[in-house]
């Protein structure tokens, strides 16, 4: 019997409609996950394939812990090539809602799906059963009409994941989404609807195998009463509470006394105190709602849901019956984060309903549900970003884009008045591949290539994008977050680096000496910046930064959620806050019955980004990684003018710095310090030599 | 002070005068705000139907829709305790099927439905661990039958034969047949899912703490 991993993988051949089940075993030292679909996308698909192309790929993956029980279990990853993004390089979409769950559930831990389709299908895989149905009806529709008659032609409570119109007219900004709100980005609705795959459903039905189901229930226990804290694991809330010893009202424990979700079903139910060691109200601590929306959205609240197995809902569920009346828009629906807000900021005012502040928030939910439903992909505020640089300046560069007719078809007022519908007629444009606005859904990266006359370099290295760098990445807690430290954990990736190791520290709502005392022990002296008051850079840094990115990985590839792992700060006063991060190791061992420590795990995790960087020198056709792949904005060296870097008040970074900083990130990897290639010996460190070899063979590998 | 040790048939005396007072449920049923409070429920939700109030022979189960999350714990808990395994499609509590559309399936005005897609409502099924159990009277085999100390109906894992009756008579369909074992399950009210519910939306109340709250 195999313990954690299911044994199989999944191959559908969208070309001639065929399946294939194939044992997974091979694959287990990659973990799962990121590990494993990278892995397969390195020996399956060709360096120099296009996205595009009939022989690219997309692999979900789940891992060992994925669906265990472990807290936060519910999370997918899916690899493809990135279609928005310098050199269409490896990418990963990390996805929550229920698809993990029923995809594993269903046997599998890796499903490829593999060429393209004449015509549209959906894939409907229930265990053994697997059958590609026509799509023809579906094509066209919303993520949310799709899911609902797929649902009808299969079983109620099947998990549907899905692309709408935006990746049908193949935007690169487009994504998957399941259960509503659950996304899948990494411009993967366009990957899908090259191939002509409207969907994928799963309805699984056999079980998760654990070596030791008592240890892992011990280890539930101990995360849940002694680690977890809210969503980023911010471990203090906002306001006193009768056990807390701090609060910080910027931290994501926001459920207390007096804090409801107002909307409830039968009236408000009180969110209250949820101290540490009460498993059964920790889904209480995050009423996400209020964080993103403010306090105006407390009475909309209906409940808070997320992910599957995940104790800490930060899917604010919101009713907003207004809406309609307003809106002809049922006001239903989920998110968190900036998936809140979208392009709602194109707005220059918003019409308040019935008291200050409830414009805006419908605005936001407005954006989040047409998005949603057109599977239009926001990419972390990009979308936005590049909408509001084409329309600054009296629409100055949007006029140059747009033909006469096209700009005068638009009705710009709206954006003053705070008409929503606004959103309707810029995302009918921005999907429709016929009109010029078409274009800006390219990612950022190609959008400056494509009207580099008119925007130059100012467009992707400008504050106003924020991107990480010029390969088109949206920065994603970057040199804000620990200085260099936030910065390191960008540049590995081909889009943002989605990294929440760092920043759920940072962000804990402790105070900077807990903070501090903690990272030293774990890292050396001077690890940990005081916000916005730098230093130059140290080693201490890049091994925390290291270990940033190592544990990311770990986690997409386990799987659990970096959105609130790994426990380094525990909310418990008798522990100094101290959490433990051997946790990871300790629930490999009890679910697959192997001998796991926490550095042997790490290791694992971090072969995974030497594959990882190895597939992005291979497709990029360089390994001068320094030069080509990891420049960073310059905006992160040049904003505040008036400040000099490493001074108290401004975030930014010093240019010499940083390059040393890139100096120590590779020698910490074994990368070529020059380059930041991984050499030979490194590879065959991580059991990768065949790898090392096709480096060498392109002449790839450093001298 | 010494306490006063509860009988079996304390419990049972309290269940029934819980049953009598709310009948098939707690709608328009007067409730002590002590009770309202063990219960995590307003009574305002309790008057619109939306806490499930199960009296079980050994505790009051409460199932309140309000608090219920989606999160699918109880599922995990539920098997992980009782087989050692994760298998929500086992499990003898169920939400996921609730959950996307509500129990009725996806409908055409599902924005006013219950589900995720709809108005957000929705909550798990549950064993009722019925008095009069349609799982227990049609099993051919005599297989399931209350359980001494607990009073939950249990299966008899030797005597089941897997033939699925109990699954068709109950009309919640709450019973499983276990694809490998081709027996039975059902639940036993062992209350791993109550005790790993990060909302409290599910609660088990012993009837001496109803007793005292009524």
């Amino acid at each position: 019997m195999t313990y954690g991993w299911m044994g199989n993988l999944l191959r559908l051949n969208l070309t001639d409609k065929t399946f294939k089940v194939e044992p997974s075993k091979k694959y287990f030292s990659y973990i799962g996950g990121k590990g494993i679909a990278n892995r397969i996308m390195y020996e399956e698909v060709p360096a120099g394939t296009k996205p595009e192309d009939v022989a690219n790929k997309i692999v979900f993956a789940v891992g060992p812990n994925t669906a265990s029980s472990a807290p936060t279990s519910g999370r997918l990853t899916i690899s493809t090539l990135s279609p928005f993004t310098k050199f269409n390089a490896i990418v990963d979409a990390h996805m929550g809602g229920d698809t993990a769950t029923q995809m594993k559930c269903c046997g599998y831990d890796a499903v490829i799906i593999e060429g393209s389709s004449d015509t549209p299908v959906y894939i409907y895989v229930e265990d053994d059963k697997v059958e590609f149905r026509d799509a023809t009806h579906l094509w066209g529709t919303t993520t949310t009409i799709a899911t609902k008659e797929i649902t009808k032609e299969t079983e109620n409570g099947t998990n549907v994941t899905t692309i709408g119109p935006a990746g049908e007219n193949l935007c690169n900004l487009s994504c998957v989404i399941n259960g509503i709100a659950h996304c899948g980005g990494a411009g993967l609705g366009k990957i899908f609807g090259q191939k002509k795959l409207k969907a994928i459903a799963f309805n699984g039905k056999k079980g998760v195998q654990l070596a030791d189901p008592k240890r892992v229930k011990e280890l539930n226990d101990y995360v849940m009463k002694d680690l977890i804290g809210s969503n980023n694991n911010h471990v203090v809330p906002t306001v006193p509470q009768s056990w807390s010893e701090y609060d910080n009202p910027r931290s994501r424990w926001t459920g207390h006394p007096g804090m409801t979700w107002g909307a409830a079903e039968g009236g408000p139910v009180v969110t209250g105190e949820s101290a540490p060691g009460q498993p059964t109200l920790v889904g209480f601590r995050c009423q996400k709602a209020v964080f993103d929306f403010g306090a105006v959205a407390e009475k909309y609240t209906a409940k808070m849901t997320g992910c599957t197995f995940c104790p800490i809902r930060c899917y604010a569920s919101m009713a907003v019956p207004q809406m309609e009346k307003k809106w002809g828009v049922p006001g239903r629906h989920a998110n968190t984060c900036l998936g809140n807000r979208r392009e709602s900021p194109l707005f220059l005012t918003y019409q308040d309903v019935e008291e200050e502040g409830d414009g805006k928030m419908m605005a936001g939910m407005y954006s989040a549900i047409l998005d949603d439903d057109m599977g239009l992909w926001d990419n972390y505020g990009e979308l936005l970003a590049t909408l509001s640089y084409f329309m600054k300046d009296d629409y100055k560069l949007m006029k140059q884009i747009l033909t006469e007719e096209e700009f005068a078809a638009i009705d710009w007022t709206k954006r003053e008045t705070g008409d929503l519908t606004f959103l309707n007629d810029i995302v009918a444009c921005l999907i429709n591949p016929e009109h010029s606005l078409y274009n800006l859904t390219m990612g950022a990266y190609y959008v400056s290539e494509k009207y580099h006359d008119i925007l130059g370099d100012d467009y992707l290295h400008s504050q106003a994008m924020a991107l990480w760098g010029p390969l088109g990445g949206k920065r994603h807690h970057g040199n804000e977050c620990a200085a260099q430290v936030g910065m390191l954990t960008n540049i590995l990736y081909n889009r943002d680096g989605m990294c929440h190791t760092i920043v759920n520290i940072t962000g804990s709502g402790l105070p900077y000496d807990i903070q501090r005392i903690i990272i030293e022990d774990l890292f050396g002296v001077g690890a940990l910046d005081k916000p916005a008051n730098y230093t130059p850079i140290n080693e201490a840094k890049v091994k925390f930064a290291k270990f940033g990115v190592v544990r990311q990985v770990l986690h997409d590839s386990f799987t659990l959620c970096n959105w609130v792992w790994p426990m380094t700060f525990s909310p418990r006063k008798e522990r100094q806050y101290k959490g433990d991060l051997s946790v990871e190791a300790q629930y490999m061992s009890a679910i697959t019955g192997g001998d796991w420590t926490e550095e042997r795990l790490d290791d694992a995790a971090e072969r995974i980004i030497q594959l990882h960087r190895a597939m992005t020198i291979l497709q990029a056709g360089t390994n001068d990684m320094r030069n080509e792949h990891d420049v960073i904005s310059n905006f992160i060296f040049d904003m505040d003018p008036d400040k000099a870097p490493f001074t108290e008040g401004t975030v930014k970074l010093e240019r010499e710095d940083w390059q040393k900083t890139l100096t120590l990130f590779y020698r910490e990897f074994g990368w070529d310090e020059k380059l930041g290639c991984p050499t030979r010996a490194t590879l065959e460190k991580f059991d990768l030599k065949d790898v090392a070899d096709e480096l060498e063979a392109k002449g790839l590998l450093p001298a | 002070m010494a306490t006063i040790k509860k009988t079996p048939l304390d419990r049972e005396l309290t269940r029934r005068q819980f049953m009598k007072l709310t009948g098939k449920g707690l709608a328009g049923v007067a409730i002590s705000g002590s009770l309202l409070d063990l219960m995590g429920c307003t009574l305002a939700q309790a008057e619109a139907g939306l806490v499930d109030a199960i009296a079980t022979p050994d505790f009051l189960l409460v199932a309140n829709r309000a608090k219920c999350t989606g999160c699918q714990r109880c599922e995990a808990n539920c098997t992980l305790a009782n087989d050692g395994d994760v298998h929500p499609y086992m499990a003898r509590i169920r939400v996921r099927q609730n959950m996307y559309f509500g129990a009725d399936g996806p409908q055409d005005d599902h924005p006013y439905k219950d589900g995720i897609y709809g108005n957000w409502f929705f909550a798990p099924d549950t064993c009722k661990q019925c008095g009069d159990a349609p799982c227990m009277s049609i099993c051919p085999v005599k297989a399931i039958a209350p359980d001494p100390v607990t009073g939950a109906r249990v299966i008899d894992e030797e005597k089941c034969v897997g033939c699925g009756a109990c699954v068709q008579a109950c009309p919640w369909n709450m019973p499983r047949i276990d694809v490998e074992t081709r027996k039975s399950t059902k639940c036993i009210n062992c209350g791993a899912c109550v005790a790993g519910c990060p909302t409290s939306a599910l609660r088990m109340i012993p009837w001496e703490d109803v007793a005292a709250a009524l």
